[in-house]
């Protein structure tokens, strides 16, 4: 075979080196793609003192700027969350679904994970816009239903103006480009979860994600799926998708004990909390880790320092690094036990677990002060709403026992416009003595609320003396009368005022832990670093409203039309009666006749015998009274006919 | 005369009533549907003034609907004192001394009725003074703040309850009254009424500048913290419009919470109309009984108006004595009597039953209202219905 002529020759090396440029040229391309946009995701395991288990799933996508500002194309990153941005100029959100409630005295007030992970049950979403202040609310409104057809929850009931409200500095300091909103009765079930898991880029199919059994994980006693947005020119759009549950490891002796009695704590590992094993990570993400944290008390105790084996527990996997806190004052501090899941495989899965060796009683560090709320009053006219505080003597703890030092507290309340608060009412007791509000009150800001127009928002910054073991601050409300419509289904049941938020801004939570890799810094970790204010939410209240009966419209509308009826009427005809009296006087008068056959005469008689006074009057009435029963016959069939049709 | 009696009665009247305003703190008076309306309730008020002190509208919200006049007389009353074991005491005892000053009133224009009367007809013996002051007192005893609604007409020269033509109309009457019932037998000696243009010019005089005042007033204290527009919206807007259905007395509260919500702007249009129309015709019928039609126009907007409280029917049966005399042929007294007793024992029991107890059920407190509106219809019929007959008697004794 005859070489190819050289034109062609050099047709096809010119051919090849174009195709070796192009696709040096596309990978050139991809590979920055790909690291604008990263994935990571991670898991914390923790034991509870009373014998439950708390995992946090962690996951987190970010695009650089030049990737979110491209927009048409993700990698990794969900499209559906970048264009949400874009729509709606979002500069931060958070929207978290519930379910259950953070038992802040067991599981810890004092920690990253209460602090940033414990919410109020239902559905809590705020967000923060980049935009001009008169267009804030009418973006809202279209973001509610934007995420309520994402999340498949009622979200867009955040819609109307009487469900959420504008905090200014008692929630987070804005410039009034905030809005938040809470729906306490919304139900958080896989329904909102699977959307949730769509927006992971191997959904729950294979990393961390696939430990998601939903039969265990909605078995909890706590239950709280969240996901925060933040939106900047300089860092991009990132979201953190968090899941917190609190389970009960399912160890056949472990339902019958408890903490107290000197038992053995139980043990757990993956298997029993998820009915999973970890068999690797999600192929794009850039790291999968599984994090196991345990109390410095404890590890401390275990005299060896913080080996995964030693007279306290053992743990089931070796991990590959442990890492503990950093210049912590002796609060509440932990060991952190890492494992990198991309070192197991299908065949090597991954199963943290701990198991016991002796029994061990522990207890976290809580708040400052436990918040409760609650209702007092009986009867469906008025009550009042009690906050109250009970020290933990955690400042003590921390600052020395110094009785002359007070710790600032801010209180955050909305409440819907059918409990009308009288903010006149506060009343603030201080070891149950009454204390003026001046006293105790440094900040104030109350946006009254309107009839089905406006939540009331109460924003309170409180100073509480050091030496004070419990205080309690009173409001007053009347009971609102709603329409019928406006009564939910099971209107008997009652209607729930959303949690109070309780701030306590001098004490921070914030932990950091050493970072081997100065490259990767794990996302996880940076969330327990920073923004710490330790808060706290209160119990949701259920406020039982009297009804009036769903079955009487009709009955109501026919009963007072008649009353007003019988009114008009009567007053009416009292009004006009004297003309036809003094005619019947006049007649009487004249023909000194009785009423009957005055009637019958008038009706007949005039034509059988005309009066002397002359024929023509008379034709001339006769003609008028024919004239008057037609009209009036005709009146009355159309009346009726009309009604008929 | 029977008068004699009057003051021991008097001060039996107000002892009672402060008996109430000190001992009475356990008995919530001040919260009772029957007294306390969202326009009168005395805990709103001091709402609004606590809000117009951190600077913000006493508007604002939908707690205050009153005058912010009455913000600046009553507010500081209302501020709770940390030792006073109760809360509103200085406010009450201000309500006993305009009551007992409206009673005093109503006598003094009973006086000059009769005084009108005797000059014409000599011979009538009249109780009616004393039945004023126990009317009035009495019920008035009952009640802490019954004559919020009036004060406000007293105070600012408006009522923030029936459109302003219909107030015109009352304050017409009433100015004329002096000349034309000084008049009023001889207009039933076929005296024809000659109507006095000038008072009436001078009234509505007095009555424009007194407006603007108040307005003016009005507008200074509300000054930063909210404007005029605000509050008409939240006055006269409020009322109009029938916002709050909390349970009162009334009917509307319950007709609005029940109908169905397209209907409701025609409703609304049906009731306030209906308080507008009666205006003329009773004007026409009575014109030569201005006092008789101020009672009348009283009632019907006790009837009709949205917030009805007990202090409402207080005024216009403290007014009835006025007329016992011409109206002693009335019917349905003894029902009439024994309604109200009745009305006024079963009503408190069905809210109980209702609100405190979960037992009962809202239509049997909306029963009470409507039998009470009914009666109150009865009582406004059967009075005119029995005036006019009694105007129709003289006349035909003048003329005989």
């Amino acid at each position: 075979m005859a070489a190819p002529p050289p034109a062609l020759r050099r047709l096809l090396l010119l051919l090849l080196f174009s195709l070796l440029l192009l696709a040096s040229v596309a990978a050139a391309a991809a590979a920055p793609a790909a690291e604008e946009e990263e994935f990571t995701e991670e898991l914390l395991l923790r034991p509870l003192p009373d014998r439950k288990a708390l995992a946090h799933f962690h996951f987190r996508s970010s695009a650089s700027p030049s990737a979110a500002a491209a927009g048409r194309h993700h990698h990794v990153f969900p499209k559906a969350i970048a264009q949400l941005v874009q729509q709606f100029h979002i500069s931060e959100l958070e929207l978290s679904f519930t379910q259950g409630r953070w038992n802040y005295e067991q599981w810890g007030g004092y920690d990253p994970m209460s602090t940033n992970y414990a919410k109020p049950p239902g559905v809590e979403l705020w967000a923060a816009f980049d935009l001009p202040l008169d267009e804030i609310d009418a973006t809202w409104k279209n973001l509610t239903h934007t995420l309520s057809g994402l999340f498949c929850a009622s979200i867009n009931f955040l819609e109307s103006s009487t469900a959420f409200s504008a905090p200014r500095w008692g929630f987070k300091l804005n410039e009034g480009n905030l809005r938040y909103g809470a729906l306490p009765r919304e139900a958080v079930c896989t329904e909102n979860l699977t959307p949730w898991l769509k927006l992971l880029p191997c959904r729950d199919k294979a990393g961390i994600a696939s430990l998601l059994y939903r039969p265990s994980i909605y078995k909890g006693y706590y239950h709280s799926q969240k996901l925060k947005l933040t939106s900047s020119q300089s860092f991009g759009i990132i979201i953190d998708q968090t899941l917190t549950v609190v389970l009960q490891p399912d160890t056949f002796w472990g339902q019958q004990l408890h903490s107290t009695d000197g038992q053995l704590q139980p043990s757990w590992s993956m298997k029993d909390l998820f009915n999973r094993k970890l068999s690797g990570k999600c192929r794009v993400s850039k790291s999968s880790r599984v994090f196991l944290e345990i109390e410095n008390d404890i590890v401390d105790k275990s005299g060896t320092e913080a080996s995964s084996t030693n007279e306290l527990f053992v743990l089931s996997t070796a991990p590959d690094r442990v890492l503990k806190e950093l210049n912590n004052m002796d609060a509440q501090s932990s060991s952190l036990y890492e494992y990198d899941v991309s070192n197991y495989n299908n065949d090597k899965p991954l199963d943290v677990g701990i198991t016991w060796k002796l029994p061990l009683i522990w207890s976290c560090t809580p708040a400052p002060y436990h918040a409760n709320r609650f209702l007092m009053g009986s009867g469906n006219e008025r009550g009042s709403i009690a906050l109250s505080f009970r020290s933990t003597n955690l400042h003590k703890q921390l600052f020395g026992s110094s009785n002359d030092c007070s710790i600032k507290a801010v209180v955050f309340q909305v409440v819907p416009w059918y409990v009308k608060v009288y903010y006149h009412s506060l009343q603030i007791f201080i070891d149950g003595n009454s204390k003026a509000i001046s006293e105790v009150v440094e900040k104030i800001h109350v946006t009254p609320s309107e009839d089905k127009h406006l939540p009331g928002t109460l924003e309170m910054l409180l100073r509480l003396p050091c030496s004070m073991e419990s205080a309690t601050l009173s409001l007053d409300f009347d009971k609102g009368f709603l329409h019928i419509d406006e009564y939910p289904p099971d209107a008997n049941q009652g209607f729930d005022i959303p949690s109070a938020l309780v701030t306590f801004p001098e004490f921070n939570s914030s932990r950091s832990y050493p970072e081997g890799d100065t490259l990767f810094v794990s996302p996880l970790l940076q969330t327990f670093k920073e923004d710490g204010v330790v808060k706290s939410y209160t119990e949701v209240l259920l406020v039982p409203l009297t009804t009036p009966d769903f079955s009487m419209p009709y009955n109501v509308i026919t009963f007072t039309c008649t009353v007003l009826a019988l009114y008009f009427g009567s007053l009416l005809n009292a009004l006009r009666r004297r003309i036809g009296e003094e005619e019947r006087e006049l007649k009487k008068a004249a023909a000194k006749r009785g009423l009957i056959p005055l009637l019958i005469a008038k009706l007949r008689g005039k034509k059988v015998d005309p009066p002397p006074q002359g024929s023509s009057p008379t034709s001339l009435l006769s003609t008028k009274l024919l004239l008057k029963v037609v009209f009036v016959a005709v009146v009355a069939v159309s009346l009726h006919y009309l009604s008929n049709s | 005369m029977a008068i004699r009696n009057f003051w021991s009665m008097a001060a039996a009247a107000v002892g009672f009533r402060l008996v109430l305003v000190l001992f009475g703190g356990d008995l919530h008076l001040a919260s009772r549907p029957e007294v306390s309306t969202p326009l009168t309730s005395i805990r709103r008020l001091a709402e609004g003034y606590w809000l117009k002190q951190a600077s913000m509208s006493p508007y604002s919200g939908s707690m205050y609907h009153g005058s912010p006049l009455l913000l600046l007389v009553l507010g500081p009353l209302t501020n709770k004192r940390s030792v006073g074991h109760h809360d509103h005491i200085y406010c009450s005892l201000i309500f006993v001394a305009v009551d007992f000053i409206a009673a005093m009133l109503i006598r003094a224009t009973g006086r000059r009725l009769q005084i009108a009367r005797n000059r014409n007809l000599k011979s009538l013996e009249l109780t009616e003074a004393l039945l004023i002051v126990l009317i009035d007192t009495v019920p008035a005893v009952n009640l802490l703040r019954t004559k919020f609604f009036f004060q406000i007409i007293l105070l600012l020269g408006y009522g923030p309850d029936a459109p302003p033509t219909k107030v015109f109309r009352i304050k017409s009457s009433s100015a004329s009254k002096t000349d034309v019932s000084d008049n009023d037998k001889s207009s039933s000696s076929r005296d024809v009424q000659q109507f006095l243009w000038k008072p009436v010019f001078h009234f509505i005089l007095w009555m424009l500048f007194w407006t603007f005042y108040v307005l003016l007033l009005s507008s200074i204290v509300l000054n930063k913290v909210g404007g005029l527009q605000e509050m008409f919206e939240k006055t006269y807007g409020f009322i109009l419009t029938v916002k709050d259905l909390s349970p009162n007395i009334g009917v509307l509260w319950y007709f609005f919470a029940e109908v169905f919500d397209f209907f409701r702007s025609f409703f609304l249009i049906v009731f306030n109309m209906n308080i507008v129309f009666m205006v003329l015709p009773l004007a026409i019928r009575l014109k030569h009984r201005p006092c008789f039609l101020a009672f009348i126009y009283t009632a019907i907007v006790a009837i009709l108006k949205s917030y009805p409280s007990v202090g409402d029917s207080a005024l216009y049966l403290g007014l009835l004595g006025l007329f016992a005399n011409e109206l002693a042929e009335m019917q349905f007294t003894f029902f009439l009597f024994f309604g109200y007793i009745g009305v006024s024992l079963l009503s408190p029991v069905m809210h109980n039953l209702w609100i405190w107890r979960g037992t009962g059920n809202a239509n049997f407190y909306f029963a009470t209202g409507l039998a009470y509106t009914c009666l109150q219809t009865v009582l406004v019929v059967e009075s005119v219905s029995s005036m006019i007959k009694h105007d129709r008697k003289l006349r035909l004794l003048v003329t005989a």
